[in-house]
């Protein structure tokens, strides 16, 4: 029996102040954002399949493009039980109904809550809000802040005769919109952005126009306090769930009948990424990962219960009983399981390395993450798996003549290799691992969970690790406060869980299996294979293009996102259906067939939308982003770089002035780290005329102040986008990035 | 046998173990691969080596004992599905190319014949060399299993004949709702009985037990295409139950399974069974001797003896049109008319209705007629179609409350179970007169030749409601009867209920619901304190079918054992299980009001092995069932009398605590090996086993009042 699902889970379109014009969500990783007509219509190269990619972020006068999400139907049945997607035409079947697919009906409702919810406190709220947690706008009480809602109600579009809709003030006839004053300075919202379908039934969700604007009558005009709550002020980012109905013409009964998706997906519409082909060092589609594994047995034979992985057990997350017993059991990785080197590994080390273009802190370090002149991370040496001998003759006598110390590049690791004891192990096994010390060398750096608060190793005099700073050394989810602070960032569980195994040379060289795709290059490390791909893939890409940390509040989508009570499953969000679904059930539709059912009818609601949340009931429009900066130009311009205090792990703030403490105040130490340069970037390099390129700060003219933050709300859409360089042929394009002269990454369209 | 079947005849030379690795060499042939530690063909490996080969952990042979626990109820344990060699050939995970790649790496994929060849061999034992074998077995040859039974001389306990199901039920037992076309004649008897005794209270009219006075329940406050459909049925059908229950306290409302082979008919259900045949028409011997008087036909007379054959056959009939029709063509009575008034056509309805208390005349099952007259099927004139079994599993498949049985808002939140199943089954049941305004009853075809009908008959299905009238009608007098209305009374909600097939129906429904919580245990309808009149009450109060006292059961077999002596070994005599029971989901065996026994001891469960005793081995044995472990009660402590057995009932007023010394019911889930064995035969015989801490058999421990066997869908 075939079943219905909207892909990906989670869609993310991104604001632009353009008009018009705008082009589709990337929907692999680090993804270049593909070209569409006015209608989301993918554009094709001459060959009509080779996808155009976007060539310009920016429109004829210099104003960002939106990025559309786009979401599809797959069918999944005995023939694709992975799924696959579902055409117009197809043969569909549901709700005791048979028949060919006519046309798709699509739901949404974007809102805006962000106004009227918790002012963000770094970690505080996290696990719930203790009773006299202060609210945004607290000055605004009782019923009138439901007017702090941006709520433009649902919208439905068909893929026939009602293609386009917008959430805008109107409406459209069918619901009691709740907008912000119309006076905004020094930008008034009057939509959320609007929704289309495609020639394919595919549909088009696009976001607000970046306009956010403040409603206070001071004086002295709009001002910003605070990176991420500003009262008086409102933003057009949103959020809210998507679902679809199938329509089919029933030849047995010669009628159209109905049936809906499985469950609905959810869309966010957040700010531009300034630097849409470099992932973030952790992903949001890393942190569902994670999540997915862990707290929904997603994969029991990898992460589950001891002793049982063998025979994996099968745990139904939807089954709440059978997971918490899942949970209740003694948990754990499975030791045996092998990571494939250039598919699991090597894409978590080579992230670190691209932020060379994006900030001159790692040129200042001489390239810590170098893939070839310092050869840390060569991933040719990285990749190579131990290997197994009966003797020590068999051993040696596959050992190149190449002595390990004579090679310059391994530096500190060809010593440490030297000096392991050379005999055979437990089992009489003469091992050949000529980089198990390079491996480890990597892995020791690694902070490990419970680590968020230390800056570097400590303790380990006699090892080549001691004083170093602990990896990642980018900020963490409170950096901030002394309330659970949460310095630096760390990777997850399963990334942690993968780099061990690796590590301690438990896993596969997927390159000496000839299991690589042909043409694969460890410089262009991530999935290009273009569509069609399985449903759960193509949740994981577009999620792999958000950031998944460090939230604080974060890019997109904050802290919130790790929070297993939000998912109905791993990717897709848990929605209030009274909320989420039509009004009118398929069932009433098919009972009814009045032909203009395409009109919404929201007269039944006797609620407004929460400013609560309800984790069992599932999420409403606007509660997957209203924890997030207000507006959120603030926090994306002060997210550059953050003077982390580490004097002491437990706290970020000291008061030695208060107790008279100079020994205090003469032995602070503070590092100042970055946050998400993929996100927000600092320093890029940029053609300074006459083909010559110099690294300039990227934000230039917007100082890291309120009134930077201020400015930042116009300034926005004026900065530049980060593109692989032109000037590169393919071939440059596919070797390790050591050339300066030459950068991969280049600044483009600045204003 | 699969050993045989597989190997391509110009492999018969080699073994197997030898065609095997000629597979794998061919579709790896010319590749690089490393299967760890540079073992590049794994399959030349000695045979030893190969049956325990880890291939990066993974078993590629699996061992031959299953797992302890998990084997699927709906796929049992196989070796081969086991082996990470079929599952690496077949691209299955691991090797699905989340932790490797399809076996042979960087080869050639296997064919599915070749596979299947390899999975064989696997599940035969992976013989090393098995010529002898390949020639010897016949092509199909399944040699027969020779048992040696040496059973004991011990009574075999029957089944309670007639009525199968349990009677005289304890206090706080569950009455089964069966499925009504695995009844027997005696049940569907009995149900019949309940109807007749309060259609018998139609001419009290201030009597609430009347049927007429139940069905004008629904006609007033039934509640349909909402969220309060399914709740309020629910208490509609236990109000009714009950309100028969006074009359007949074990009887409880079967259910019309209309998605079973008869009806659904793959797919042409209007060729098949159509309605339930204790529902149809036909003849008992007395009501057809009444008749031919009436008719003034002599028994000795051609025409007499036709009606008293139809009598005698049993011969049934889905609506009235085909039984007048019969009358008309083949007895070649044709002094009848379509007219209300008609005096024959009325003494023919006399006949019937008093033959069978579950016929209704107001009723045209899948009879259609387009405006033109012409006759279609539902699809063609309704644009409704009949629910096949794929439609139901769509349907209960639905994972929210409101999708599944409707939403909290009025008039746009239709439910699924109640739109497509429900409406359509109303409709098919009810169905539109063919003789209505007729002068003469039009045999010359069939109510439903294929002639295509255009479909102009407008959204019938959805103004069904508008159809039917219920002002001026005197409901289940013999005038009624009689009239000629256009559409049969299940058309519409005002009169449906009056038709008894309403029952069954809706019964079905409530099953559907019943069994969607069981799946669904924690979705809701929205407004859960709202009062469904005209009784108290609300939606809440209707989400546990358990306090309404009933549980479905598809069959049950009840087998009386009586308390009075133990039961050393129980075995029953074997119960048939026609295949419309063979369809079940799970078979659980149900041990009664079994007193605290004196010892701790083991129940092992037998089917179809009646000398099974304390040595017949319970491992790998296809007739070992499942066992269950019993605590016992040890030595008295207190006076005389403290542990005798409590009275079946509590005192007045003795609200305490259960007594400690209360029997117990026990289950023991028997549906694989019961689903197994019925695969070969069509009755299954109970063993019982009582095995002391010893492991020997007692017996003289084990006290019952009966053993029951149950089918649940």
């Amino acid at each position: 029996m075939p079943s219905y699902k909207i892909h990906p889970g989670v869609g993310i379109a991104r604001l632009g102040n353009s008009e018009n014009d705008f082009y589709l969500a990337p929907e692999t990783p680090a993804g270049r954002p593909q070209e569409c007509d006015s209608l989301g219509n993918p554009v094709y190269g001459a060959d009509g399949v080779t996808p155009r990619y976007v060539a310009h972020y920016k429109d004829a006068e210099g104003r960002v493009k939106r990025q559309a999400a786009r979401f599809q139907i797959y069918v999944y049945d005995e023939q694709s039980p992975q799924g696959r997607p579902l055409k117009l035409g197809d043969r569909i079947e549901g709700g005791g109904n048979t028949g060919t697919l006519v046309d798709i009906r699509w739901r949404v409702w974007l809102a805006n809550k962000k106004a009227c919810w918790f002012r963000f406190n770094a970690t505080e709220g996290e696990h719930g809000y203790p009773p006299d947690a202060p609210r945004r706008n607290a000055k605004i009480e009782g019923d009138a802040r439901t007017q702090l809602i941006i709520d433009p109600g649902p919208r439905i579009v068909n893929a026939t005769d009602k293609r386009r809709a917008r959430f805008d003030r109107s409406g459209e006839g069918a619901y009691a919109t709740t907008f912000p004053p119309q006076n905004l300075q020094p930008f008034s919202i009057d939509t959320l952005g609007e929704m289309m379908t495609d020639n394919s039934g595919r549909l088009i969700v696009l976001g607000g126009h970046g306009r956010s604007g403040s409603d206070t009558r001071n004086p002295a005009g709009p001002q910003i306090a605070d990176y991420a709550n500003n009262d008086g002020w409102f933003d057009d980012t949103a959020d809210g769930p998507v679902t679809a109905r199938l329509v089919m013409f029933s030849e047995e009964v010669q009628k159209l009948r109905y049936v809906d998706v499985e469950y609905p997906a959810w869309v966010v519409a957040g700010y531009p990424r300034f630097v849409p082909e470099i992932l973030d060092m952790v992903t949001a589609d890393d942190v569902m990962h994670d999540l997915a594994l862990r707290q929904f047995a997603a994969d029991t034979e990898l992460y589950g219960a001891l002793g049982t992985f063998d025979d994996p057990q099968c745990i139904d997350a939807h089954n709440a009983g059978q997971l918490a017993h899942w949970k209740a059991s003694r948990l754990t990785w499975n030791k045996a399981y092998r990571p494939w080197f250039f598919r699991d590994i090597w894409p978590i080390l080579y992230r670190p390395d691209e932020f060379r273009w994006l900030t001159d802190a790692l040129g200042q370090s001489n390239f810590p993450h170098d893939q070839q002149n310092r050869g840390t991370f060569d991933p040719y040496k990285l990749c190579v798996a131990p290997q197994y001998f009966a003797s020590q003759e068999e051993r040696d006598a596959a050992r190149p003549q190449m002595l390990l110390r004579a090679n310059a590049n391994q530096g500190e690791a060809a010593f440490e290799t030297a000096r392991r004891s050379d005999g055979p192990d437990a089992q009489g096994r003469w091992i050949r691992d000529d980089y198990r010390a390079m491996r480890t060398f990597l892995f020791d750096l690694l902070r490990l969970p419970g680590e968020e608060n230390e800056f570097k190793v400590v303790d380990r005099i006699s090892s080549r690790v001691h004083n170093l700073p602990l990896m990642p050394l980018l900020c963490g989810d409170n950096p901030l406060t002394n309330s659970a602070p949460s310095k630096f960032l760390r990777l997850t569980d399963y990334q942690l869980f993968i780099l061990k195994q690796w590590a301690d040379g438990r896993f596969i060289d997927d390159k000496a299996m000839g299991w690589l795709p042909p043409g694969y290059s460890p410089f262009l490390p991530y999935a290009t294979i273009p569509p069609p791909r399985s449903g759960r893939e193509l949740d994981r890409d577009v999620l792999s293009n958000v950031l998944g940390g460090a939230f604080c509040p974060g890019g997109e989508i904050g802290w919130l996102l790790r929070n297993p009570s939000i998912y109905w499953e791993p990717y897709r969000v848990k929605a209030d259906r009274t909320l989420s679904d039509f009004f009118q059930t398929a069932a009433q539709a098919n009972q009814v067939s009045t032909g203009n059912d395409i009109a919404d009818f929201t007269y039944s609601m006797d609620n407004p939308l929460s400013q609560n949340n309800d984790f069992d009931t599932g999420l409403q429009p606007g509660d997957l982003t209203k924890s997030m900066a207000l507006p959120w130009q603030a926090d994306f311009n002060e997210c550059s770089t953050q003077n982390i205090d580490i004097t002491y792990a437990d706290w970020n703030n000291l008061y030695p002035e208060s107790v008279g403490d100079t020994r205090l105040a003469a032995s602070r130490k503070v590092w100042e780290t970055l946050w998400w340069p993929a996100h927000r970037p600092l320093q890029v390099w940029e053609n300074i005329g006459g083909g010559n390129l110099s690294q300039l700060d990227w934000s230039r003219g917007v100082p890291q102040t309120n009134a930077g933050d201020l400015k930042m709300v116009s300034e926005w859409s004026k900065l530049p986008f980060v593109v692989p360089n032109p000037a590169l042929t393919p071939e440059q394009r596919r070797q390790a990035s050591s050339d300066l002269a030459s950068p991969k990454f280049v600044a483009a369209e600045r204003n | 046998m699969a050993a045989t079947t597989a190997s391509p005849k110009s492999k018969a030379a080699a073994t197997r173990y030898a065609q095997v690795k000629g597979i794998l060499a061919a579709a790896a042939a010319g590749a690089q691969a490393d299967y760890g530690n540079g073992q590049v063909a794994f399959w030349d490996l000695p045979y030893a080596d190969l049956l325990t080969f880890k291939l990066f952990g993974v078993r590629l042979i699996a061992d031959v004992a299953p797992p302890s626990c998990c084997a699927s109820e709906a796929k049992p344990w196989c070796r081969s599905d086991a082996s990470g060699l079929i599952r690496g050939l077949r691209a299955e995970a691991p090797f699905d190319g989340t932790r490797f790649p399809r076996l042979p790496w960087n080869g050639k994929p296997v064919a599915q014949e070749d596979i299947q060849f390899i999975a064989a061999w696997i599940d035969d034992g992976c013989p090393e060399d098995d010529r002898i074998n390949t020639v010897e077995l016949a092509p199909d040859g399944d040699p027969a299993i020779i048992q040696h039974v040496f059973a004991r001389e011990i009574a075999e306990f029957e089944a309670i004949s007639g009525v199968g199901r349990r009677k005289g039920y304890r206090q706080g037992e569950l009455r089964q709702r069966p499925n009504l076309d695995c009844m027997s004649d005696t049940e569907v008897d009995q149900y019949r009985s309940a109807f007749r005794a309060i259609y018998a209270l139609d001419k009290f009219p201030e009597d609430r037990r009347s049927y007429n006075n139940q069905a004008l329940i629904h006609q007033n406050h039934c509640q349909h295409g909402w969220e309060r459909f399914l709740p309020w049925h629910r208490a509609y059908l236990y109000e009714f139950e009950q309100n028969l229950q006074d009359f007949f306290p074990d009887l409880a409302l079967p259910y019309w399974d209309w998605t079973m082979s008869q009806y659904w008919h793959n797919g042409t259900p209007q060729d098949g069974c159509v309605i339930p045949a204790s529902f149809k028409a036909y003849l008992t011997l007395p009501a057809a001797e009444k008749l031919i008087d009436q008719l003034g036909l002599g028994k000795q007379s051609k025409q007499g003896k036709a009606f008293l054959d139809l009598a005698k056959e049993h011969k049934r009939f889905t609506s009235q049109h085909d039984f007048f029709c019969y009358v008309i063509n083949t007895i070649g009575f044709t002094d009848v008319t379509p007219a209300p008034a008609d005096r024959n056509r009325r003494c023919m309805i006399d006949a019937l209705v008093d033959s069978n208390a579950l016929w209704y005349p107001l009723r045209y099952p899948a009879e259609y007629q387009n405006s033109a007259g012409q006759s279609g099927t539902i699809n063609q004139v309704i644009h409704y179609h009949y629910p096949s079994p794929n439609d139901m599993a769509q349907i209960t498949g639905l994972n929210n409350f409101r999708d599944f049985g409707g939403g909290n808002a009025y008039n746009a939140a239709f439910g699924f179970l109640d739109q497509n199943p429900h409406n359509t089954m109303h409709i098919w049941t009810g169905g539109m007169n063919p003789d209505q305004g007729k002068s003469a009853y039009a045999c010359g075809m069939s109510a439903l030749t294929a002639t295509a009908a255009a479909g102009d008959a407008g959204e019938l299905g959805e103004r069904r409601n508008a159809m039917v009238r219920a002002s001026g009608r005197a409901f289940h007098t013999r005038e009624d009867m009689y009239l000629q209305p256009a559409f049969g009374d299940m058309f519409s909600n005002l009169t449906a209920s009056y038709d008894p097939v309403f029952w069954p129906i809706h019964v079905n429904v409530d099953r559907l619901w019943w069994e969607w919580q069981k799946r669904n245990p924690n979705n809701e309808p929205a407004d859960l304190d709202s009062v469904l009149s005209p009784w108290s009450y609300t939606i809440r109060d209707t989400l546990n079918a358990e306090r309404f006292g009933y549980e479905y059961v598809r069959s049950s077999f009840f087998i009386p054992v009586g308390m009075e002596t133990p039961v050393g070994r129980f075995i029953s005599k074997p119960i048939t299980v026609n295949a419309g029971v063979k369809a079940f989901t799970k078979a659980e065996l149900r041990l009664h009001w079994v007193p605290q026994l004196a010892r701790s001891c083991f129940i092992r469960v037998f089917l179809n092995q009646p000398g099974a005793d304390a040595s017949t081995p319970i491992h790998d044995n296809p007739h070992y069932a499942g066992y269950l472990a019993v605590f016992g009660h040890g030595a008295c402590y207190g006076g005389p009398g403290h542990c005798d057995l409590p009275p079946s009932r509590a005192r007045d007023f003795d609200v305490r605590p259960r007594n400690h010394n209360t029997p117990r019911n026990h289950r023991i889930d028997v549906s694989a090996c019961a689903r197994e064995l019925l695969k070969k035969s069509d009755s299954l015989q109970i063993t019982l086993l009582v095995i002391g801490v010893d492991y020997r058999e007692e017996t003289d421990l084990l006290r019952m009042e009966g053993v029951s066997l149950n089918f649940l869908d």
